[in-house]
């Protein structure tokens, strides 16, 4: 199967300070990438670099490829990223709240990205609006389009940038945590409302959390991202079932889940993401590791195809949660 | 958007109202008998009591002002003691000048204020923000006297290019208007800088270019607009301050406005005239701060919502 956005070595540098260290994933059409990790690890630094929306003082790097249908996108001038933007991929944001302008109607913002991608007229754009809002579920959309940003709830937001995304019917859409501001009931809404869209569309989403209860919700694929890299990535099923990195279970087990004891406090992983000045010099999860052995703190893991279709960079992945003897650097091919 | 309109509009009237109160006060408040003081020294008893009744100064306070009130609803400001003249026929005359002067002044800060702020925000950081800075420091900081005669003596009296004074030519207005609004330039720009900085850091810019939206659209559609409120409420501001320095200019440059009518008639003490000037003065500061604050609620939709 051909992919439709491929990133290889993808680095990203803010200030000459590297945060983005040697990234690869590759997302195919129509399917759904999770992009989880603590905070810090580089989610979010990823989405932007994939869309050209870094900060000013935010670089990629060169040798870093990042394709979409084919066309490079790494060191693409901004005129050229901008027809790709909101026409072949497009992005919705974690805070709903201040990701509309607030000083135009939800309607114009809308109808404007219509106008932009599609060249229809002002009216026509301005029924497509209509029409968007509908199939985001916002009711009475004909009123909604005069209304502004403030008067809406910040799931209404949501849906709004959604239709936003999706106007110019592109094929990916990248969400970056788009319910983790928003109340637990309406964060299944969102979610529902992805998925169904996705299926409509045909459209490939990297959806960017925190919360592995949402990938496996939604995913096909997870990627787990940890101090700038890649460092497991399978099915979602699989992933949830058998993390190979500690990591991966350390996440998986600070998830609640259904049956479990509230009483009993929910494990989480000790310490937190070295920032990327500290990162160390062999496995960058070795100090938070419980398996880590003096090797381990040496010489970086590589990310290696252990299993088919199952990746990971760790030299003791775990099977069945118990580490592997070392050295196991049989690779499947 | 209507209803707002009307309330703000309606704020006015108690506004104006204590405008006049304040203009009536100020002269009965300071310390001395003003028919002694305005008659002047010369003066024989029988002419200071003659003024004294002139001006009303004989009766109770409230009865004066009463009167005051009554006046001014019939548009009258009382008669100079001077000239003789209706003190309204005398702002009359005046007035034009001083808000020919005004708008011109305000309308070259605007533009250059903007431009400098804007462009600054842009390129922040780089050689020609540190220009532009330091243009606005000395906009600011440099008095206007000082800036108005070295006009005078490059444009006028080396160059030729501008009359120095009076306001006989239409080009008589450039040299004070440029000089009334270096001030506001400087002021202007540091806030439009600032605002602009601010906007382009606004989540919704990031939402604007990953829908794909133009330069041209993010910097003058999406970000301006946003950045336009902090910098209407320093024109507002700007615009007392500049009543203020129009008083100056308008005596370097001998610019025949209000301000110089105020000078005037401080020196010869026409008490009725000071009080019209004073009074007219609030009301256009008023007028000017309505206008600040229906521009707000045009541009900002959550002002005119009401949070
Ligand atoms: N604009 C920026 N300038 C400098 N450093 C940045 C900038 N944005 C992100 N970083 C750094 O890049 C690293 C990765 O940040 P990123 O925002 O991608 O994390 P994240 O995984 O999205 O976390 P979160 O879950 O909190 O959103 C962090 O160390 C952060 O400090
Ligand atoms: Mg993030």
């Amino acid at each position: 199967m051909t992919s439709l956005l491929s990133v290889r070595d993808l680095r990203t540098a803010f200030n000459g300070q590297t945060v983005l260290d040697g990234v690869d994933f590759d997302l195919h059409p129509g399917k759904t990438l999770g992009l989880v990790g603590e905070s810090g690890s580089g989610k979010s630094v990823t989405a932007l670099s994939v869309m050209g929306l870094l900060d000013r003082n935010g670089k990629v790097l060169p040798g870093s490829s990042i394709k979409l249908e084919g066309q490079e996108l790494a060191g693409l001038s901004e005129r050229g990223l901008r027809e790709v933007r909101g026409k072949r991929m497009a992005m919705i944001f974690q805070e709903p709240m201040s990701s509309l302008n607030p000083v135009y109607t939800v309607g114009d913002q809308v109808a404007e990205t219509v106008r932009k991608h599609l060249g229809l007229s002002r009216r026509a754009s301005r029924e497509r609006a209509v029409e968007l809002l509908r199939m985001v579920g916002i009711s009475a959309p004909e009123r909604r389009v005069t209304e502004y940003p403030h008067q809406l709830s910040g799931g209404m937001r949501q849906r709004v940038m959604i239709a936003i995304a999706i106007s110019a019917d592109p094929a990916l859409l990248i969400a970056d945590e788009p319910t983790t501001a928003l109340d637990v009931t309406i964060q299944g809404q969102i979610l529902a409302l992805l998925k169904e869209l996705q299926e409509r569309l045909n459209m490939a989403i990297l959806m960017i959390t925190h919360d592995l209860g949402v990938v496996s919700q939604i995913a096909d694929d997870v990627a787990v991202m940890y101090a700038g890299q890649i460092i497991e990535r399978t099915e979602a099923q699989r992933l949830v079932g058998n993390p190979a990195h500690p990591y991966s279970r350390g996440l998986l087990a600070s998830v609640p889940r259904l049956g479990m004891d509230r009483n009993v406090p929910l494990p989480s992983i000790p310490g937190s993401v070295p920032s990327p000045a500290d990162w160390p010099a062999g496995c960058r999860f070795a100090d938070r590791c419980e398996f880590a052995t003096p090797q381990c703190r040496e010489k970086p893991p590589l990310l290696i195809e252990r299993w088919p279709g199952h990746e990971v960079a760790c030299d003791h992945p775990l099977v069945d949660g118990v580490p592997t003897p070392e050295p196991a650097r049989e690779v499947v091919s | 958007m209507m209803r707002y309109t009307l309330t703000r509009i309606g704020s006015v009237i108690p506004t104006v109202l204590g405008a006049a109160t304040v203009a009536f006060l100020l002269l009965r408040l300071i310390p001395g008998d003003p028919a002694r003081i305005s008659a002047g020294p010369t003066a024989t008893p029988e002419q200071v009591e003659h003024l004294r009744v002139q001006l009303g100064l004989d009766r109770p306070w409230w009865e004066q002002y009463l009167d005051f009130m009554k006046n001014l609803f019939t548009g009258s400001l009382g008669t100079s003691t001077r000239s003789g003249n209706s003190v309204a026929a005398e702002i009359g005359t005046r007035l034009p000048f001083t808000i020919q002067l005004a708008f011109w002044a305000m309308l070259i800060a605007i533009v250059v204020g903007c431009a400098l702020g804007i462009v600054g925000a842009l390129y922040r950081g780089r050689a020609i923000d540190f220009i532009f800075s330091a243009v606005s420091v000395i906009g600011v900081s440099a008095p206007v006297f000082w800036i108005g005669l070295m006009m005078i003596v490059l444009f006028s009296v080396k160059l030729g290019w501008f009359p120095a004074s009076g306001a006989a030519t239409p080009a008589s207005v450039v040299l004070p208007a440029v000089a009334l609004s270096l001030f506001a330039i400087g002021f202007i720009s540091r806030q439009t800088r600032s605002a602009m900085i601010d906007a382009l850091s606004m989540d919704a810019v990031r939402t604007a270019r990953a829908k794909g939206m133009s330069g041209v659209n993010v910097i003058g559609k999406q970000a301006l607009r946003n950045a336009l409120v902090p910098v209407i409420t320093v024109v507002g501001l700007q615009f007392g301050q500049m009543l203020g320095g129009s008083i100056l200019t308008e005596s370097v440059f001998g610019w025949p406005g209000i301000g110089q009518l105020l000078v005037n008639s401080i020196n010869n003490r026409d008490y009725p005239v000071v009080q019209g000037v004073v009074f007219v003065v609030a009301v256009l500061l008023i007028l000017v701060n309505l206008a600040t604050d229906l521009l707000y609620s045009a541009i900002d939709p959550r002002v005119r919502h009401g949070n």
